[in-house]
C-alpha cells in the first residue's frame, strides 16, 4: 500500500471496513484538507481493489458532477471501468446495447443493479462496489434531492453496496430532514502534525528525484541534496504550520522557495573547477548559510502564495536569489526579506491619472465620513478650532457599541457630494499647481470651474465602470446618481501619499 | 473483572467437587490482599434478589454465562467431560483450571493459575469442605490430563515459570478494587497485550500442539483477529436476528403475522394490505424480506420507495419496469402467451409497459392480479406515499387488492406498506383508508438496556467459521476477552447510557463497527477505551466535531466573532473581525517579554492569510452568509457565526492555547 505519512488512522480504519463488509454510508470528515484526503482514500481504494476480494469503486468529484445525469454516468462508467471514446461518440456504459440507465434515480438504480450483473460475470464473484464522492457539500448546492437516494443506496438497489462521502462541512449541516437519510458510519480525519507534513514533503523530493535522476546535469531534485531538503521542509514547516495546516498548502510554498534556496549550491557547483564531479551534499556551513539568509522569505512566501495572490512560478522568479550568491563573502549578503508583496491593485493605481486620484479619495472620504461632519472636516472660513473633529474613545456605557464605518462598509453617497469633497480636496491640496486663470477672481472659483468640468464626469463613469466606484443606482439614471466607494484604506492612503494629501486629518473617525 | 466471572462458577453441584487442597493454602494468601467488599455484596444481593435495574443488568450477562458454567460444571461432573465438544471454552477452561494445579503441584510458583482458582475457590470456601476433596482432585484431573495430552506438562511448566510472578503481580493489583477506574484500565491493558497468557493455560488439553502455545505466532494472530473483524463486520450488517430474539417479542409477532398475510396471498390467492409501522432501525424492511423468502412459491415482488419515486408517473413507471423485468425475466414468455389466450388485456399491458406513457400506465396496476405469479408489492415510506396529490397510486393499488376475490381466476396481490410514521394511517384519504384493511403490523427495536448488552454480546462473540487450526486457540482468547469486556460494569454502564439516549440498534451498530475496526494485532481485544473512542465519535456528535483541528488564523477569527456578538454585533464583517484580531495581536506582544528567544506573545498574522482563513471559515459553514451581498467588497459582507461560543469554548480547551483561552476568557472591548 502507498505510504501516507500522518494518514496511517485513516488508512488502517478504512482498509480494514472495506475489506470486511463495509457499512452501507460512510461520512468522512476533514475540515482541514479534504483534497489530500480524497487522494488517500482514492489510493486505499485501489489497494483494496487489487486485493484478492473484489472491490469495484468510482471516485467521484461532487463539483464536476453537478447535474444527475453526469453523476450517474460517471459513477456507472467508473464502476464498469467502461472509457467513452470520441470516436464513437462518447457513448457511456450501456448506451451501445440502447439502455439508459441516466433518466433518473430509478434508472440510476436499474444501472447499478446491472453493474453489479455484468462484473459478476467478469469476477465470477460477487463483490464490492464502492461510490466515493469528494466535496460532497457541493451535492447540496448543486443536486440536494440526491442526497437521500445516495445515502440509502445500499438499501435501495439491494446491492453489497457502501457510499462514502467526504466533505469539510460535518454531516449535520446537510443532514435531510424528516429522517430522511439513516446516519452514516462518521470518521474524522485529524490534521497531521509537524513530522507528519516533513515526511509528505520528502516523500515528493524522492519522487522527484527519481523523476530527474536520469540526467547528468544536476537538478534541484538531486539526491544529494536530499539532507539539505530535509533541513528546508522542517523550516518550512515550522514557519507555516501555525497559519495552515493543509499539506497541499505548505507543499506549495516548499515548491515555490526550492528552486531558490537550492540554487546557490548548483551556481557553486557550476563554478566549482570541474562542474562534472557529482554533485556532493553541502556542507553544514554552506547549509547555516543559506538557512540564515533564506528564512525570512519563508514567511512572506505563505502570505504571498496562501491567498494567491501570485503563483508560484511567478513567485519564485521573482524572488530568485543573485546568482553566485555563495561565493561573496557573507558581510556583504543579506537576508532576503521577500518584501514585495503588495496588492496587485496598487500597482495600477499609480497609472491613473491625477483627477481620477482625487475622485477616489473623495469617495473614500465621502463613504467613510458621516454627512453631518462634512462641514466641519471641510467647511472653509470657520474657526480652525472648530473643525477639529471630535474624538469619542470612550466605549459606551450600555448598550451596542458603535463601530466606525470604515469597518462596516462604504456609505453610499449622492455624486453631488462627491463632487462637493472633490472641490474641497482639490482647493486645498492641487491649487497651487494650476496654471494662472486670472479671470477668476472669487475664491474657489477656479476650483468650482475644476470640477465642473465634462473631463471629471467621464472620469467617474470610468471608475465605475472599472469597479473603483461602485454604482449603487442604476445605470439609466441620470439624476441622483448614487455611488459607493469600491477602495480599501490601505490603496486610499497609498493614493494619498502619492499626492500629499494628509487623509488620516481628513477622515472622521480614523484607525 | 474477573471477579465478576467467578460467582457463576460457585454453583452448588461444582462446589461439593472441586478445590483441592494445595489451592486451599495458596487461597488464603492470595486471598487476604484483596478484601473485594463491592463483589461479595453484589453477590449476595444478586442472588437472592435481582430486581434492582442494575443487578438486573449484570444478572443478564450472568445468566448468559451462568448457562456454559452450568454445563462445564456437568461436563465436569462426568468423567467424559473432555470427549464432549459442546463444552466450548469455558469447559475445557474448567479443566485447566483443575489440572494447572496439579502440573505445577510442587512448584506453587504457577500464580497465574492458582490466582484464578484462589478467586474461584476463595468465595467458595467458607461452604466447602474442601480437605478430604482435594488428594481426589487433583488425582482425577491428573489421569485426564495424561490421557489427553502427554505433552502438557512439559508446555505448560516453561510458559508459566516465566511468566508468573510479574503476571501474577499485574492480575492482582488490578483485581481486587475491579470497581474502580484505575484497576478497569490496568486489568485492560494486560488483557490486551498478552491474549495468550490467560487463555493458554486454560487450552492446557487443547489440540494446539506445543507451537501454539503463547506466542501465538503473530501472523497467526492477525489472520485469526482479521476474520473475526470481517465475520464480525458480515454479522453487523444485519444485527437483528428474529431467530435470536424470543418469542412474543413485537418484532416476531409482527413477523408472524406478516407471513401468515402473504402466504394468504401466495397460497389462496387473496388480495390482502397491510402496514409495518415501527422506529426507524427496528427491522421493518428485513421482516419483510425475511417472510417474503420463507414464502412457499416466490411471488412476484414490486419495490417501490417513497424516496426515490417522488410521483406516482415515477412510481408506475418502476412498477412497470420491475414487472417487465421480473416476469420477462423468469418465466413469463410462455406464461405470457397463455395470458393471451386466456385475458386480452393483459397482454396487451404486458408488452406495452417499458413503453407505454406513463399516463396510460395506471391500468397496469389493474393487471397485477391477473399475472401468472401473486404479486407483493412493499411501498416504503408510505406516508410519502400519502403525500402525493390525490393519493392515486395509493387507490388504485388498494383498489385493485380489494377487488381481488380469492379462488377466482386471479393470483393474489398483497400491499404491505412500511412506514416509521404512527399518524400514516390517518394521512390517508377517506377513499384511501375505506379501501385499506387497517391491518397495522409494529415491530420495535430491543426495549430494554439488558437486550442491547445481549445483542453485543451475541454479536462480538459471533464465531468464525473457518477451520483454521490455529482458530480454536484464537476462538477461546476472543471469547473470553469479550466476557471480560462485557462483564466489566463501565462497558455496560455506557452502552446502557448509549441506549437512554437513543433505542437506535443502528447506533449501537456503528459504536461496535467502530470498536471492531479498531482492533490491532497489538490490542486485538475489545476494551473499555475502544469503546469510548467510538461513543465520541458515533454518537450525538457535537456540531463541530473538528474546531479544535483548525490552524491558528481561523481560531482567532472565531475568537473574534464571540467578542464581536459580545458587543451587540452578532453580525459582522470580515474587517470588523480583522481589527479586533490585529488588536488582540498587538497588545499581546506589546510586552517585551521573551522565552527561549521568542516572544510569548501571539504570532504576528497578516491580512491576507487572516482572509484566506476566513474564507476556509465561510467554507467549513462555522460562517454563515446573513444576507446576499452582490456587488459588495467581500471584505464588508455581512456574517454571523454559526459556531456557537460554547463550540469555541469546548475547542480551545481541546487545543489548550494559552493565548487564545486568555483572549477568549477575557472581557470584550
Amino acid at each position: 500500500m502507498a505510504k501516507h505519512p500522518g494518514y496511517e488512522p485513516l488508512t488502517q480504519e478504512l482498509s480494514s471496513l472495506l475489506t470486511g463488509s463495509p457499512p452501507p454510508f460512510i461520512y468522512v470528515h476533514d475540515p482541514i484538507s479534504s483534497g489530500t484526503t480524497a487522494g488517500v482514500i482514492s489510493s486505499v481504494l485501489k489497494t483494496c481493489a487489487s486485493a484478492p476480494t473484489p472491490l469495484d469503486f468510482a471516485h467521484v468529484n461532487a463539483v464536476a458532477c453537478f447535474q444527475p445525469r453526469i453523476l450517474y454516468d460517471t459513477v456507472l462508467n467508473q464502476l464498469a471501468k467502461w472509457q467513452p471514446r470520441w470516436s464513437d461518440g462518447c457513448v457511456v456504459w450501456g448506451g451501445e446495447e440502447g439502455e439508459r440507465w441516466n433518466q433518473n434515480i430509478d434508472g440510476f438504480l436499474h444501472g447499478l443493479k446491472a453493474v453489479n450483473d455484468h462484473l459478476k460475470k467478469t469476477n465470477k464473484v460477487d463483490g464490492q462496489l464502492v461510490i466515493f464522492i469528494e466535496k460532497a457539500e457541493r451535492l447540496q448546492d448543486n443536486i440536494p434531492e440526491l442526497i437521500v437516494p445516495l445515502a440509502r443506496l445500499a438499501e435501495l438497489s439491494r446491492l453489497n453496496l457502501s457510499v462514502i462521502l467526504l466533505s469539510d462541512v460535518s454531516w449535520e449541516e446537510f443532514r435531510p430532514p424528516f429522517g430522511g437519510s439513516p446516519d452514516p458510519y462518521f470518521m474524522d480525519v485529524a490534521p497531521l502534525d509537524k513530522k507528519a507534513h516533513v515526511a509528505r514533503l520528502n516523500s515528493v523530493f524522492d519522487k522527484l528525484c527519481a523523476k530527474s535522476s536520469h540526467t547528468n546535469v544536476p537538478t534541484i531534485y538531486h539526491p544529494s541534496l536530499r539532507n539539505l531538503y530535509n533541513n528546508f521542509a522542517e523550516i518550512v514547516v515550522d514557519t507555516c504550520y501555525v497559519y495552515v495546516q493543509d499539506p497541499a498548502e505548505i507543499q506549495y510554498v516548499a515548491a515555490a522557495r526550492w528552486p531558490g534556496f537550492a540554487q546557490p549550491v548548483l551556481d557553486a557547483h557550476n563554478d566549482s573547477e570541474d562542474p562534472d564531479t557529482p554533485l556532493e551534499p553541502p556542507s553544514e556551513y554552506v547549509r547555516m548559510r543559506l538557512i540564515r539568509l533564506f528564512k525570512p522569505s519563508f514567511k512572506a512566501a505563505l502570505e504571498t502564495l496562501y491567498p494567491r495572490h501570485d503563483h508560484a512560478l511567478n513567485w519564485a522568479a521573482s524572488h530568485a536569489p543573485e546568482p553566485n550568491l555563495l561565493s561573496k563573502p557573507p558581510s556583504e549578503t543579506k537576508p532576503l526579506s521577500g518584501e514585495s508583496s503588495k496588492s496587485p491593485n496598487d500597482d495600477h493605481m499609480a497609472d491613473l491619472p491625477r483627477m481620477a486620484k482625487f475622485l477616489l479619495i473623495a469617495a473614500y472620504l465621502a463613504s467613510t465620513n458621516p454627512q453631518m461632519s462634512d462641514l466641519r472636516m471641510f467647511g472653509r472660513g470657520l474657526d480652525e478650532k472648530k473643525r477639529k473633529r471630535r474624538i469619542n474613545r470612550a466605549a459606551p456605557k450600555s448598550g451596542i457599541a458603535k463601530l466606525p464605518q470604515r469597518v462596516l462598509g462604504p456609505n453610499i453617497f449622492p455624486v453631488e457630494r462627491l463632487l462637493a469633497i472633490l472641490g474641497a480636496l482639490l482647493e486645498e491640496n492641487d491649487a497651487d499647481r494650476r496654471p494662472e486663470m486670472p479671470q477668476y477672481t472669487i475664491p474657489g472659483e477656479y476650483t468650482d470651474m475644476e470640477t465642473s468640468r465634462v473631463n471629471v464626469f467621464t472620469t467617474i463613469v470610468e471608475l465605475a465602470d472599472s469597479g473603483l466606484l461602485q454604482r449603487a443606482s442604476s445605470t439609466d439614471k441620470l439624476d441622483g446618481a448614487t455611488f459607493k466607494c469600491g477602495i480599501t484604506y490601505d490603496t486610499a492612503a497609498e493614493l494619498s501619499s502619492q499626492l500629499d494629501v494628509p487623509l488620516n486629518d481628513l477622515l472622521w473617525d480614523p484607525a | 473483572m474477573s471477579k465478576r466471572k467467578a460467582p457463576p462458577l460457585e454453583s452448588p453441584s461444582k462446589r461439593v467437587k472441586p478445590t483441592p487442597v494445595p489451592t486451599q493454602s495458596v487461597i488464603k494468601v492470595a486471598r487476604v490482599p484483596p478484601p473485594k467488599p463491592p463483589t461479595t455484596p453484589r453477590r449476595v444481593r444478586r442472588l437472592p434478589t435481582p430486581t434492582s435495574d442494575s443487578e438486573d443488568e449484570l444478572d443478564v450477562i450472568q445468566s448468559f454465562s451462568a448457562r456454559r458454567v452450568k454445563a462445564k460444571s456437568d461436563a465436569e461432573d462426568s468423567p467424559i467431560r473432555r470427549t464432549t465438544k459442546p463444552a466450548v471454552a469455558r469447559t475445557r477452561r474448567k479443566g485447566v483450571v483443575k489440572t494447572g494445579p496439579d502440573a505445577n503441584h510442587d512448584a506453587l510458583s504457577s500464580t497465574k493459575l492458582l490466582e484464578t482458582r484462589t478467586l474461584r475457590s476463595g468465595k467458595t470456601t467458607p461452604t466447602t469442605p474442601t480437605k478430604p476433596r482435594s488428594p481426589k482432585k487433583p488425582v482425577q484431573t491428573s489421569k485426564a490430563e495424561a490421557n489427553n495430552s502427554p505433552k502438557k506438562p512439559t508446555r505448560i511448566s516453561p510458559v508459566k515459570k516465566v511468566e508468573s510472578p510479574k503476571k501474577a503481580a499485574r492480575r492482582k493489583t488490578p483485581l481486587p478494587p475491579s470497581s474502580s477506574e484505575d484497576s478497569e484500565e490496568l486489568s485492560d491493558v494486560p488483557e490486551s497485550r498478552e491474549p495468550s497468557p490467560s487463555p493458554l493455560p486454560r487450552q492446557a488439553p487443547a489440540i494446539t500442539p506445543l507451537i501454539a502455545p503463547r506466542p501465538i505466532a503473530p501472523l497467526n494472530a492477525t489472520n485469526c483477529l482479521d476474520l473475526q473483524k470481517r465475520q464480525i463486520l458480515r454479522v453487523l450488517q444485519h444485527p437483528l436476528d428474529l431467530d435470536v430474539e424470543e418469542e412474543g417479542s413485537p418484532s416476531r409477532i409482527a413477523s408472524q403475522q406478516l407471513s401468515d398475510l402473504l402466504s394468504g396471498t401466495v397460497e389462496r390467492g387473496e388480495g390482502n394490505s397491510c402496514m409495518l409501522v415501527g422506529p426507524r432501525g427496528s427491522g421493518k424492511t428485513s421482516i419483510v424480506d425475511q417472510c417474503i423468502a420463507k414464502l412457499s412459491e416466490q411471488p412476484i415482488v414490486l419495490r417501490l420507495c417513497g424516496w426515490t419515486q417522488q410521483t406516482d408517473k415515477l412510481a408506475i413507471r418502476e412498477i412497470a419496469y420491475q414487472l417487465g423485468h421480473q416476469t420477462g425475466k423468469s418465466f413469463l414468455v410462455p406464461d405470457e402467451n397463455q395470458g393471451v389466450e386466456e385475458n386480452h388485456e393483459a397482454p396487451s399491458g404486458m408488452s406495452a409497459l417499458i413503453t407505454a406513457p406513463a399516463a396510460h400506465l395506471p391500468a397496469l396496476i389493474s393487471v397485477l392480479p391477473t399475472l401468472a405469479r401473486p404479486t407483493v408489492v412493499i411501498l416504503d415510506a408510505l406516508d410519502l406515499f400519502a403525500q402525493h396529490p390525490r393519493q392515486s397510486l395509493l387507490y388504485c393499488l388498494l383498489d385493485t387488492v380489494q377487488s381481488c376475490r380469492a379462488g377466482t381466476q386471479t393470483k393474489g396481490l398483497a400491499v404491505i406498506g412500511v412506514t416509521s410514521r404512527i399518524d400514516t394511517l390517518n394521512m390517508l384519504e377517506k377513499r384511501v383508508k375505506s379501501r385499506f384493511s387497517g391491518r397495522m403490523f409494529r415491530t420495535a427495536p430491543p426495549v430494554q438496556s439488558q437486550d442491547w448488552l445481549r445483542l453485543t454480546g451475541r454479536i462480538l462473540a459471533s464465531q468464525v467459521d473457518n477451520t483454521i487450526i490455529e482458530m480454536d486457540d484464537w476462538k477461546e482468547q476472543w471469547t473470553s476477552a469479550v466476557q471480560l469486556f462485557l462483564n466489566d460494569p463501565k462497558v455496560c454502564t455506557a452502552l446502557k447510557e448509549t441506549f437512554s439516549l437513543t433505542k437506535d440498534v443502528r447506533v449501537l451498530v456503528r459504536l461496535l463497527i467502530s470498536l471492531v475496526v479498531r482492533l490491532s494485532p497489538s490490542s486485538p481485544f475489545p476494551t473499555l477505551s475502544l469503546l469510548e473512542t467510538a461513543i465520541a465519535t458515533q454518537r450525538s456528535r457535537p456540531p463541530f466535531p473538528m474546531l479544535h483541528a483548525l490552524p491558528y488564523p481561523s481560531i482567532c477569527l472565531l475568537i473574534a466573532t464571540v467578542h464581536s456578538q459580545a458587543t451587540g454585533h452578532p453580525t459582522f464583517t470580515f474587517e470588523m473581525l480583522y481589527e479586533r484580531v490585529r488588536d488582540q495581536i498587538r497588545s499581546s506582544t506589546a510586552a517585551p517579554v521573551l522565552f527561549h528567544g521568542s516572544s510569548i506573545g501571539m504570532p504576528q498574522c497578516s491580512r491576507s492569510v487572516l482572509l484566506s482563513a476566513f474564507e476556509g471559515l465561510v467554507s467549513a459553514k462555522a460562517i454563515a452568509f446573513v444576507a446576499s451581498s452582490a456587488g459588495m467588497a467581500k471584505e464588508f459582507v455581512k456574517y454571523r457565526a454559526v459556531a456557537s461560543k460554547e463550540d469555541i469554548k469546548r475547542a480551545l480547551q481541546v487545543k489548550g492555547d494559552v493565548n487564545l483561552t486568555k483572549w477568549f476568557t477575557k472581557a470584550t472591548q
